[in-house]
């Protein structure tokens, strides 16, 4: 079973362990992953389900601990400390989370346990799925001594990595037994932080995840759009993320656009609204907006496979109402046109009413998909990580 | 009837969508009498059309479209002496940057018409004769048909033709699209033309201009005013010194130098043979070619006149070739004859890096405005047209990569979809759409040219500017190139001299300079003479020749190695032998050598073909055979000759049935008749002449004499000059075949070249990869300023690299001289510290003194496989040990007994395995139609040749590469002496 947007000239975005066992790896056309395995079963990607999921489980782990903090999907660190006297023996409480998200979600995980995120976050690496590693309090440096630097993160940045490899320094243990100091010449401010890792120092806290004021909306593009199409789709995006501002009552204070190339390289453009106003939940001036970060964003030549529009640091609109009836300066005109177009796509569903503009986009297609879309329990492997009284712990499902 | 006054074809480079031969031949096909060609800032075509309209009984109209800042125009030459103006005019839109078209049209340009449809440059060129308005369909020609009327101006109808059919406007913008580095969806509307201008017929024309019937009118009136019988008026090429005088005197007493020069004395052959020559050179009027020719090789000491011109006795006085033509029976008609009407061809070869001096002389000489370099129309081969569509519809360089690497580097866009079909390497490849497409379109870019390139050598002088006869502009790499290729200058009359580069006479000259610096030993290019040494001669019957030029390919080698021949005389036969599609008569050429006895085809060939055992071997073969067989006349047996290497199928048909009627007129049976052409028709693609082979076969014999005796500065300039057919290693690999020691660059003992002394060859610093030419530079020159660098320390303070650099030193093992002790990674944190003191000063645990007292941190050295890695990274090729060493572990494990490459000749007729390295290959196509490649292997022992006939390379072309490691299994094939692989079995390993 595999992930991916469609059908064809689509790439696969995750892969089951099956999957993987035929030789399919992320990254492949779909044709090619369709070829080695023939009965290959293609699933499509939804975030929507996989940020529920992730929420349910930092709910689940909660009975645990009030310090969860998803790092990213299906990672998690725990602050257990304190928890003793609750739940008894780390390692049983670890083994009991582990249980209780295989129980709930299908999902099972590798542990780390250790006095801090990082080796805790290291130890959970070194082990299988269903498999603990608990990492004693003191014994962090010699833990980390004999693996590989790479598992320090941040090392895994071409330059960091390629300087380790020239200067010979490939496991943690050599990395830690140079002078602070002179690492310093060599990564400037980085290697005090490098060296504080190899000796498995991290005094960041377990910090539970604040509400992301953060709307995204996005398309996949599994056939070859022309820029015609491309802006239909882009248009589609931001209707879909202005009808979400309105129905919320949010301007948004910061604009990102994200293209993402057939060959799986990501452009970005992002843009700081300065003048929040209420006219910029209206789909004419996103779209304005929009456009200028598309054009700053797509500059190759190469076929793109995914758009998404997110809006963040969300504010209610502060806007001055017209002091005249027939002065349409402020958009009164398409605040009433939108707001009745809302209500039919409220009433009548989202495909019920689209601009010509995306009539020919594959943006139609896929909201028109969006209401009858089934949600789908998926059991792929994913990390999660548990803290106890000293730092953190760590789950790999 | 209408005439189209404004058409472009493909030679508006990457505008104009069809090519001549379809323009005209729709212009005939709608019953029009007249073509104008008029194509964007230039006459690229322009020989090629009007023969192409001669052909199709079309008369041809010469024009261009000018673009410029301050507008367009097409100018039409209306007399035969108009067209040095307007190629004048071309010349300057290319040359000048300040270009006005308005200014250049305000001046007196007698017998040039102007059409223009912008209305700035109308206003402005008012009053001038001969200006019309252009008047296109539709809505954009309103405005100049207003304009016209209210200046009442006369007006012409075009229809601004971009391509001959409808269907042509997809490959229109496809064009546009390679063009604008863009994309399809994402070309910008007013950069391709509309679907409607196309070559339309009179009545669709003329619907398009029901309110203004006049100016289709004076369309047809301007045409019939234009010249439309172009003629290129004979050879053109300058006097002597400019001096309108006979310079015969001249050229004879330069001869007569030449005389006591090459002979000492004149013998009764050679005066005669000179006179002979002379008299003809007379005769034809080429004593001033001869005398331009010889003066600009006397610029360099080092050079080698080939082609015909080697079967000139006077080429040979006046020091143009090196081969004696009447020692070695060269026959001079080949060269000239009473009956030849152009100018001879002398090509010369120069050093590849000495040319550009040359040409700056040629330029010195004659002056800029009277030389040019000729172009080369650079069009679409199969890679570069499937990779540009497919960028075209934005698909990612790694799967554009996976397509191309399967097709041919040199095959024509035309083959893609047959070698899709047919070629084993294409085997279980699925393209997906939108492939199909892709491939589609990228067949018609065939013939398309894309942009103009220097040819590699061709140059021309003229008696006065050469942008009179043909617009000049400025190659990319600065040089003034004309605007035709070799074939329509030489059609035009413009004469070519070849002054070309030529990698093997670098490394005879830099072989003689370090000869000169080792030993003391001072040899002369043009009087050593080693066609008698016993020790080449043996290298060269050994096929032992890698690196000698022009027999060290596998085929030649191996060829020698049959024949065991190393004199001149056969060297001369081997070279011209060796060619495509020849391999038959090869083996028979082999046979008969060896004494098997044979049969002539025919008696009347016995004579000719005596010296080259009954084989046909060079170009005049052919021709002397067309005539004494077939009762060719000279004129017509040298145009068989031309055509065959110009692989023109249709001539060829026509002389096939010529030749068989003049055999059959002479009662020659049908089936002589077959194998004779069969033999001739060998001789197609590339084939060489008699002079030529002995001219390149005397180069070989010098480069084999310095192997033989000086074999590490031989290899070592090989080498440093780029090599030949082979790798970097694969030189490194035969250097050390012959006892040489090969040393790692250093930073002392290395000079930028590599070097060569004694039993050693010293890697050069130039084959570091990646590393900037000015550090090297740094380097060189400061070392011999200031002497050997003594410590890293030292060179640290004296040339200070940048860190991207040092590591490509450190890491090649460029500095380990002067380590003091320190392993390559504390070197490489010698190098990056002292990049960061600034970040150190910075830092916040710097002692609060400020000293800082740097020790370097104990670090390993890399292990024995990650230096091995930065040898294959930094210098391109592993060179402490034979990369197969790497795969011991593997060879063993796969539990075959391996058969070392050099122990294979005892093992004829077996079936062996061998532990392999891929060194170079060819892939050539049998008579049915399948692919097979010739592959040459090696290992630690010696260099191989295998054979993946069809069946082989079906199963295994896909996992065939060059610099891998393979087991390869097969059976051990013996011919004449030499040995080689049938392979029947290959593992990647």
């Amino acid at each position: 079973m595999v992930i991916a947007p469609g059908q064809g000239r689509t790439v696969v975005q995750a892969v089951s362990p099956e999957a993987r066992q035929e030789g399919i790896q992320p990254g492949m056309v779909v044709a090619r992953a369709r070829r080695r395995c023939r009965r290959l079963t293609i699933l499509p990607s939804d975030l929507l389900f996989y940020r529920q999921a992730q929420e349910k489980i930092v709910t689940a782990l909660g009975r645990f601990s009030p310090l969860v903090e998803p790092a990213h999907w299906g990672h998690f660190f725990i602050d257990a400390t304190g928890t003793r006297r609750l739940w008894g023996a780390l390692m049983d409480s670890a083994d009991r989370m582990r249980r209780l998200v295989v129980q709930h979600f299908q999902l099972d995980a590798a542990v780390g346990m250790a006095s801090n995120k990082l080796v805790s976050r290291v130890a959970s690496r070194v082990v299988k799925v269903r498999e603990l590693c608990d990492v004693f309090p003191g014994v962090e440096a010699s833990f980390l001594a004999p693996l590989a630097v790479d598992v320090l993160p941040g090392v895994g940045e071409v330059t960091t990595t390629r300087l380790l490899a020239e200067l010979n320094l490939c496991t943690v243990g050599e990395l830690a037994a140079v002078p602070p100091l002179l690492l310093g010449e060599i990564f400037g401010a980085a290697g005090q932080r490098l060296h504080r890792m190899a000796l498995g120092e991290d005094s960041s806290p377990v910090v539970t995840p604040k509400a992301e004021p953060t709307l995204q909306e996005e398309i996949q593009l599994p056939e070859d759009n022309n820029r015609h199409r491309l802006l239909g789709c882009l248009y589609g995006l931001v209707e879909a993320l202005g009808r979400r501002l309105r129905f919320q009552n949010r301007c948004p204070g910061e604009l990102t656009f994200t293209a993402i190339y057939a060959d799986g390289a990501q452009a970005k453009a992002r843009e700081r609204i300065t003048t929040v106003g209420c006219e910029f939940h209206l789909d004419s001036v996103l779209y304005r907006a929009a456009l200028r970060l598309f054009d700053r964003a797509v500059q190759r030549r190469l076929r793109i496979r995914r758009l998404a529009l997110s809006a963040a640091y969300l504010q209610p609109p502060i806007g001055q109402l017209a002091l005249f009836p027939w002065d349409d300066s402020h958009g009164g005109k398409e605040t009433k046109l939108l707001r009745a177009m809302d209500h039919i796509r409220d009433r009548y569903g989202n495909g019920a009413l689209y601009y010509g503009r995306i009539a020919q986009s594959a943006f139609r297609n896929e909201t028109s998909e969006t209401g009858g879309r089934a949600r789908r329990k998926q059991n792929l492997s994913s990390v999660s990580y548990v803290s106890h009284k000293f730092g953190t712990l760590n789950l790999r499902f | 009837m209408f005439v189209h006054l404004h058409t472009h074809s493909c030679y508006s480079l990457m505008r104009g969508a069809s090519q001549l031969e379809a323009l005209v031949v729709a212009a005939r096909r709608q019953s029009m009498t007249h073509l104008a060609l008029t194509d964007t800032n230039g006459f690229y075509g322009l020989p090629n059309f009007l023969e192409t309209a001669k052909k199709h009984g079309i008369a041809p109209i010469v024009g261009v479209q000018v673009t410029a800042r301050d507008g367009e125009a097409v100018l039409l030459a209306r007399t035969a002496e108009s067209y040095p103006c307007l190629s004048e005019l071309v010349s300057r839109r290319h040359l000048e940057e300040t270009f006005s078209l308005t200014a250049a049209l305000a001046a007196d340009l007698p017998g040039v018409a102007v059409l223009s449809a912008d209305l700035k440059l109308l206003t402005q060129l008012q009053g001038r004769t001969d200006l019309y308005v252009e008047v296109r369909p539709g809505s954009k020609g309103e405005d100049p048909l207003r304009f016209a009327r209210e200046h009442q101006l006369p007006r012409v109808a075009t229809n601004a033709v971009y391509f001959a059919e409808p269907d042509d406007y997809s490959l229109h913008r496809l064009l546009r699209a390679i063009d604008l580095n863009s994309t399809l969806a994402d070309l910008p509307e007013d950069e391709v033309v509309q679907p409607g201008q196309w070559l339309k017929p009179t009545r669709q024309m003329a619907a398009h201009f029901p309110h203004c019937p006049e100016a289709l009118a004076e369309a047809i009136h301007l045409a019939r005013r234009c010249h439309t019988d172009w003629k290129f008026s004979g050879q053109i090429f300058p006097n002597y010194r400019d001096q309108e005088q006979d310079h015969f005197h001249l050229l004879r007493q330069r001869c007569l130098e030449g005389v006591s020069w090459r002979y000492g004395e004149m013998s009764p052959a050679v005066a005669e043979r000179l006179e002979e020559e002379l008299s003809l050179i007379q005769d034809k009027g080429f004593t001033d070619y001869f005398l331009v020719v010889a003066d600009i090789i006397h610029e360099s000491p080092i050079t080698c006149g080939r082609g015909s011109a080697a079967a000139s006795l006077v080429s040979y006085l006046l020091g143009i070739t090196h081969v004696d033509p009447v020692r070695h029976q060269l026959f001079f008609g080949r060269f000239l004859s009473a009956n030849r009407r152009d100018f001879p061809d002398i090509d010369v070869d120069f050093p590849w890096n000495e040319r550009d001096e040359v040409l700056d002389f040629v330029e010195r000489t004659y002056g800029g405005e009277r030389t040019a370099m000729v172009a080369n129309h650079v069009g679409f081969r199969s890679r570069a047209a499937v990779r540009e569509v497919a960028k075209v519809y934005g698909i990612p360089p790694a799967e554009i990569k996976q397509v191309t690497k399967r097709l041919s580097f040199f095959g024509r866009p035309t083959k893609i979809q047959q070698r899709m079909i047919r070629h084993p390497k294409f085997q279980n490849v699925h393209l997906e759409p939108p492939w199909p497409e892709i491939l589609q379109l990228a067949s018609r870019l065939n013939g398309i040219p894309r942009h103009l390139s220097v040819h590699c050598g061709g140059t021309i002088i003229v008696p006065d500017q050469v942008n009179r006869y043909v617009p000049v502009q400025r190659a990319p790499k600065g040089v003034r190139i004309i605007q035709w290729e070799k074939d329509q200058a030489e059609a035009a009359g413009l004469v070519k001299i070849d002054l070309l580069g030529n990698r093997s006479l670098a490394v005879i000259r830099d072989t003689l300079a370090a000869i000169r610096t080792n030993t003391g030993k001072n040899i002369s290019y043009a009087q050593f003479n080693p066609l008698d040494d016993l020790r080449t001669q043996r290298l060269i019957a050994r096929g032992e020749t890698m690196g000698v030029f022009y027999v060290e390919s596998p085929a030649m080698r191996q060829l020698q190695q049959m024949t065991g021949r190393g004199d001149y005389e056969h060297l001369v036969i081997h070279s011209s032998i060796i060619r495509p599609a020849a391999n038959q008569y090869i083996l028979e050429y082999v046979r008969r050598l060896k004494g098997a006895p044979y049969k002539s085809v025919h008696p009347l060939l016995d004579e000719a073909l005596t010296e080259t055992y009954g084989i046909m071997v060079y170009q005049e073969d052919v021709s002397q055979i067309a005539m004494k067989l077939a009762g060719f006349d000279a004129a017509d047996a040298d145009t068989l000759r031309k055509v065959l290497s110009k692989k023109s199928k249709e001539r060829l048909a026509n002389y096939r049935s010529r030749f068989y009627e003049g055999c059959r007129q002479r009662g020659v049976s049908h089936q002589v008749m077959e194998t004779v052409w069969q033999m001739i028709e060998s001789f197609g693609g590339y084939s060489f002449c008699k002079p030529h082979s002995a001219s390149y076969a005397l180069v070989s014999f010098k480069s084999a004499y310095l192997k033989a005796h000086y074999p590490a500065e031989f290899m070592a300039a090989v080498i440093s000059n780029g090599g030949g057919y082979y790798s970097a290693f694969a030189y490194i690999s035969e250097a050390r075949r012959l006892g040489l020691q090969v040393l790692g660059p250093d930073v002392n003992a290395s000079g930028i070249n590599y070097r060569g002394k004694d039993r050693t060859l010293r890697v050069g610093l130039r084959q570091l990869k990646g590393m900037p030419q000015d550090v090297l530079e740094t380097i060189i020159n400061e070392r011999s300023r200031n002497g050997p660098f003594r410590s890293l320390d030292a060179f640290c303070q004296r040339i200070a690299p940048e860190p991207a650099a040092a590591r490509i030193l450190v890491q090649s093992g460029t500095l380990d001289s002067i380590a003091g002790g320190l392993n390559r990674p504390q070197m490489l944190w010698r190098f990056y510290g002292k990049g960061r003191d600034k970040a150190v000063g910075d830092s916040f645990f710097l002692p609060p003194n400020g000293a800082v007292s740097v020790e370097w941190p104990q670090v390993r050295d890399y292990n024995h496989l990650t230096k091995l890695s930065h040898e294959r990274e930094t210098l391109g090729f592993i060179l402490s040990v034979h990369p197969l060493r790497l795969f011991s572990q593997r060879i063993a494990a796969s539990g075959r007994r391996i058969v070392p490459a050099n122990q294979l000749h005892q093992h004829g007729g077996r079936r062996v395995t061998l532990a392999a390295w891929s060194i170079t290959g060819k892939e050539v196509i049998t008579r049915n139609g399948d692919p097979m490649e010739f592959i040459s292997f090696e290992d630690e022992t010696a260099i191989f040749e295998t054979t993946f006939f069809p069946k082989a390379y079906q199963r295994f072309c896909q996992i065939l590469d060059m610099n891998r490691a393979y087991l390869l299994t097969g059976r051990v094939e013996e011919q004449h002496g030499t040995v080689s692989l049938n392979v029947a079995d290959v593992r990647r390993l």
